[in-house]
């Protein structure tokens, strides 16, 4: 079933990215380029995922990954970044990150994660 | 063997003083003006000098030293450049002729009496004798410096075994002649000269390796990233970690215009990275993640910074695991520009802090040339050194 999926990136490519791995699959129903447009959207929007990127400028992820578990526990975020720092990841986890895929990645990696994680939910 | 940041300095202003020598006498030889370009202490594998003397097509001239120190010199110029250099010095004598007798004669003359002057400024600041041997002319160099340092007696290990390499860049001052003067001095010379600086609290040299290997092991992580986001098959080439005056970093870079990113990255260590392509491989890169998109520019640009984030991370992650700590990576910030002048900002913001940098430089590329990324990460001198003394086998 398709979900709708917010979509979490400073970079244009890789927003740009995302929404053709998703398109067919699920719906992508915002773009946000930072933390705080993240968690504004989030609130206007209610998607049933959230792809969010870990380095980001004004707010990063994991602060706004924290935020919006603050606002709904049930939030389903995907943590959709390049950093691979086991240390990081344990940040992630710890803000509510409930999945985590590394950049570079590919379709089915994107598409499981979600999947993984609208599943955990249900 | 033990290492520390000032006898890196003492290294890097004996090699900067010894090549300034050589280029003086090359001025008087040959009546070219001829000055240092920069002096790096370089920490190599044997392997990584190796595959330069192969790859970059190499005449060069072996000089061994031995006595108060130990080890080989050797001055290695491009065939252009030693046919220019032995034109100044005989005009009408052409170098690359294989039976140019008289012209390998006098690039051997020119190195004697340049890498003699090298030698001797080291003699000096040890307070010993240096005896160098009669030099060896190896045209089209395919075998290294460090062949000829074994024939004399200087065992190394495997490939992978590292060696501390004084790289100086000497330039004629019209660019006609550009040649590079190594010093692989042995393990128990280096000890020598550490000892000379009075350095107590020195780190053993298998903690400069061990970053070293890190340093490797991040570089083919980021080519590994190129290729599963592009497509294109890539591979490292090399990955350096040298010792540079900050005012040489700059000089360090080419000046063909680059296109990529920079970043700053804090924890420990902190410092810059940037991820640079030339601008054919930056077109490859963009057309490859974008095909169909030529007239989206700024969606191209989006693209490289992407890459040059997903690489610095792929870079710089491995470091954060091994030190057991994390490193958090700015935004990226597009950059197209001339190479030093990229890097001069960086440097120049290191420079209130430290006199000498630690340079990192990893190539990237195809193997038929055609995609070419360099990385260079400019840490804190300071903060680098805390992470060694984390990676020191006492630690």
């Amino acid at each position: 079933m398709a979900s709708k999926v917010l979509v979490v990136d400073d970079s244009a490519f890789m927003r740009n990215l995302l929404k053709q791995l998703l398109e067919g699959e699920h719906e992508v129903v915002g773009e946000a380029e930072n933390g705080v447009e993240a968690v504004e959207l989030y609130r206007e929007l209610d998607p049933d995922v959230v792809t969010m990127d870990v380095v980001m400028p004004i707010r990063n992820g994991i602060e706004a990954t924290s935020e919006i578990k603050s606002l709904d526990s049930g939030a389903s975020v995907i943590m959709c970044t390049s950093v691979g720092q086991e240390e990081k990841m344990r940040e992630a986890v710890e803000a509510g990150a409930d999945g985590y895929i590394t950049k570079p990645f590919q379709k089915p990696n994107v598409l499981q994660a979600i999947a993984d994680v609208i599943q955990a939910e249900a | 063997m033990n290492l520390d940041v000032r006898s890196l300095r003492t290294f890097s202003r004996l090699a900067h003083s010894g090549a300034e020598k050589a280029a003086g006498s090359l001025t008087t030889l040959a009546g070219i003006d001829t000055y240092v370009n920069v002096t790096k202490v370089e920490l190599g594998t044997k392997s990584d000098v190796e595959t330069e003397f192969a790859e970059r097509d190499l005449v060069s001239v072996h000089i061994g030293f031995n006595g108060g120190l130990d080890g080989r010199t050797v001055l290695a110029f491009s065939p252009e450049s030693a046919e220019r250099l032995v034109d100044a010095l005989m005009p009408g004598i052409d170098a690359t002729d294989a039976d140019g007798e008289l012209a390998a004669s006098s690039l051997k003359e020119v190195a004697n009496i340049m890498l003699g002057g090298f030698i001797d400024g080291w003699a000096d600041y040890l307070d010993t004798s240096v005896d160098i041997t009669t030099p060896t002319y190896v045209e089209d160099d395919d075998s290294g410096p460090l062949k000829e340092i074994e024939a004399s007696g200087f065992e190394h290990g495997g490939t992978d075994e590292h060696v501390l390499v004084f790289r100086n860049q000497l330039e004629a001052a019209d660019n006609a002649i550009e040649f590079d003067l190594y010093m692989v001095p042995t393990p128990d010379s280096i000890g020598t000269i550490v000892e000379a600086s009075g350095e107590d609290d020195a780190l053993p040299v298998e903690s400069f390796a061990a970053f070293s290997e890190m340093v490797n092991d991040g570089a083919n992580q980021a080519s590994a990233d190129i290729t599963s986001m592009t497509g294109i098959d890539t591979t490292v080439e090399v990955s350096r970690l040298s010792f540079v005056p900050i005012e040489g970093v700059p000089m360090s870079l080419t000046d063909a215009v680059r296109r990529g990113v920079v970043l700053e990255f804090s924890g420990t260590p902190s410092g810059y990275i940037a991820i640079l392509f030339d601008e054919p491989s930056a077109e490859n890169i963009a057309s490859s993640l974008l095909p169909g998109m030529e007239g989206d520019e700024a969606m191209r640009q989006s693209a490289i910074q992407e890459i040059g984030n997903i690489v610095t991370s792929g870079f710089l992650d491995g470091w954060a695991n091994a030190l057991e700590t994390t490193i958090d990576i700015s935004p990226p910030k597009h950059v197209h520009d001339l190479g030093s002048a990229i890097i001069d900002p960086l440097a120049t913001d290191l420079a209130q802090s430290q006199e000498y940098a630690f340079l990192i430089d990893s190539t990237i590329r195809t193997d038929d040339d055609e995609f070419t990324c360099d990385i260079y990460a400019l840490p804190d001198e300071t903060e680098l050194r805390k992470a060694l003394e984390q990676l020191s086998p006492a630690a």
